[in-house]
């Protein structure tokens, strides 16, 4: 097996993890037996008749079963929905959107709750599109990952839960940005990047304040922003001492128009520069050293630590597209776990949870209950693979070992 | 990890249309990185075949109801198997997982000594694994003993690949802090 990653870690670790590289070989009996009990499974199974050819005619006759793996880009996704829904009422905003009135200031300041939101964001497609000039829709995309922010403000000052797809785009039009930046000669790059830095910069404070009075439910969104600031303020430094190896990175992970870029041409590339992660060599150090110089100074006691001591859990970061749980109640027991929020507690067994508001298990698809209610409990559930819900429950379970910290 | 991608697709391709082969040949293709993925995170046989087992039966299940994955198999196997091992933890408060012993004492009865260290020494990474958040040990698993890149992880986490790294990073901390206090404590 190669050990391409583990590099990146300090010796020590390297060598505990390596230890878990030897599974133990597995009962070829134990393998057989399980296999044939799969295949009795599969043979039962083709032999009834099924509703999936229904599916591959007509894809949408399960609606969720397009929700299963998440496509990018997600800002035309979402635009594609809203399009189908509102066909020709965009075809006649279209048209008045040319400059009058009502109509054209209605989308131009909408909100992501608006129903003129998709407007918005085709409008502001549509000038990208037609900007030829590198520079300027540099300076285009970076303005509207700015309108992001300030709709995410906004959202927020109304009382309005930060939704993910907001997120996902801001996060995309930065990507564009740098990579955009990058197609630029090296004056031009500096000029850009050190825009990006002084935008970002200010944006992060807006986050940090944002978060203070931040409900529950938006913390976590809201910190997926915060850190993603934080790295495009973080390439953007690094773009600023070395240009080529910035724009290597960058055109690496954000061409072909996904943030993601293709699965498996990455490594070599990537790993290979070390604008973005450590090289190699660098195992000494931990992986993405000024990285966390810049997370860990720029907020004081945000303490991305496993064992969180305060209820700003970093762990809040893994449940950014998952809702936390609302109105969580737990009883005391002989078990512990980290509820969605990142709250620690103690001594609970099995602590009984609220269903979120305005949601039943009827609403949930047995599918969805997934590995739950199998085992008997039909208090929280998850989704099923590739399968997202908004009304997703996470529940993290940390043995418990006698130094768990009790937050009330 | 490449041709892993693109025959997969074929595969994929025929397990939508249930063809039987196709069904079979996911099996035999999956069945053992998704072992080594669960044991890695059991530290036991037994309990990693069930894992499996699950995994492969919550495939067909999934598929029987015309869902499962429109994409990505693999990924789509993984997060079965993660769910699973998440759910076992949660119904399990303190797992008394014995050593895996079974299977190596039956072996070579010389080096019985040092594979029962080896055991003892992989338990304690697991049990400092186990202390992670789930999506934190997931992605120290599938990096750096699945060797999956922030691409394939992203997707079967779903979640953007800036994401995965903080969780990678904060994860690396975490099981640093975690293997260090154990250390401490069997200094005690």
């Amino acid at each position: 097996m190669n050990n391409h990653f583990i590099h990146e870690l300090d010796p020590n670790l390297q060598e505990k993890l390596s230890l878990l590289k030897d599974v133990p070989p597995r009962d070829l009996n134990l393998k057989a037996s399980y296999r044939a009990k799969y295949l009795a499974q599969v043979q039962q199974f083709s032999a009834k008749q099924n509703p999936v050819g229904l599916n591959a005619i007509w894809p949408f006759a399960n609606p969720k079963n397009n929700q299963v793996i998440k496509k990018k880009p997600v800002s035309w996704n979402w635009q594609m929905a809203h399009v189908r829904a509102f066909a020709i009422v965009l075809v006649a905003v279209l048209v008045l959107l040319s400059g009058l009135g009502a109509t054209a200031y209605a989308a131009q300041n909408s909100l992501p709750t608006s129903l003129f939101y998709p407007v918005k964001l085709l409008s502001e497609n549509i000038r990208l599109d037609l900007t030829s000039n590198t520079e300027s829709k540099f300076a285009l995309v970076l303005t509207y990952a700015d309108t992001r922010i300030n709709e995410i403000s906004a959202l927020q000052a109304s009382g309005e839960e930060i939704e993910e797809p907001v997120v996902d785009l801001l996060e995309e039009q930065y990507n564009l940005a740098l990579l955009l930046a990058s197609e630029l000669p090296d004056e031009d790059l500096t000029q850009s990047l050190e825009q990006v830095r002084t935008t970002t910069q200010v944006q992060i404070e807006k986050m940090t304040t944002l978060r203070k009075s931040a409900p529950e439910e938006s913390v976590a969104e809201l910190e997926r922003v915060q850190e993603m600031l934080e790295r495009q303020q973080y390439l953007a430094q690094n773009g600023l001492t070395d240009p080529e190896a910035f724009r290597q990175a960058v055109q690496n992970e954000f061409k072909n128009g996904e943030p993601n870029g293709t699965p498996g041409n990455q490594n070599g590339s990537n790993e290979g520069n070390g604008s973005e992660e450590a090289e190699p060599g660098d195992s000494a150090k931990p992986q993405s050293g000024p990285k966390k110089n810049d997370l860990n100074s720029a907020q004081p006691g945000q303490g991305f630590s496993a064992l969180p001591t305060n209820s700003e859990d970093p762990a809040g970061a893994p449940f950014a597209d998952q809702e936390s749980q609302v109105g969580t109640q737990v009883q005391p027991g002989d078990s512990n776990g980290r509820v969605g929020d990142g709250q620690e507690f103690e001594g609970c067994k099995n602590p009984g949870l609220e269903l979120l508001p305005g949601f039943t298990p009827s609403d949930i698809e047995d599918d969805e209950l997934g590995w739950s209610a199998k085992y008997g409990n039909p208090m929280y559930w998850y989704s099923s693979p590739g399968k997202k819900t908004r009304y997703d429950l996470y529940f993290e379970f940390a043995p418990f070992d006698g130094n768990s910290i009790f937050i009330p | 990890m490449n041709d892993h991608m693109q025959s997969e697709e074929a595969l994929l391709a025929g397990v939508r249309k249930l063809d039987p082969t196709a069904l079979q040949l996911v099996y035999d293709k999956h069945s053992d990185e998704l072992y080594r993925y669960a044991w890695r995170q059991l530290g036991d046989t037994m309990t990693a075949e069930d894992c499996v087992a699950e995994t492969f039966t919550g495939f067909l299940n999934a598929l029987k109801q015309g869902k499962g994955p429109n994409q990505h198999l693999r990924a789509y196997l993984f997060q079965i198997a993660h769910n699973w091992v998440v759910d076992f933890y949660r119904r399990h408060s303190q797992p008394e997982l014995p050593l895996d012993l079974a299977i190596t004492v039956s072996g070579d009865g010389d080096d019985t000594t040092g594979i029962v260290a080896k055991r003892l020494e992989q338990r304690e990474v697991i049990d400092a694994l186990i202390h992670l958040t789930d999506d934190q040990r997931r992605v120290i698993v599938l990096r750096y003993l699945e060797d999956w890149s922030h691409e394939e992880i992203s997707k079967v986490m779903d979640k953007p690949v800036g994401a995965i790294k903080a969780l990678q990073h904060r994860a690396i901390n975490a099981l640093r802090r975690s293997l260090n206090g154990r250390e401490e404590d069997s200094d005690e």
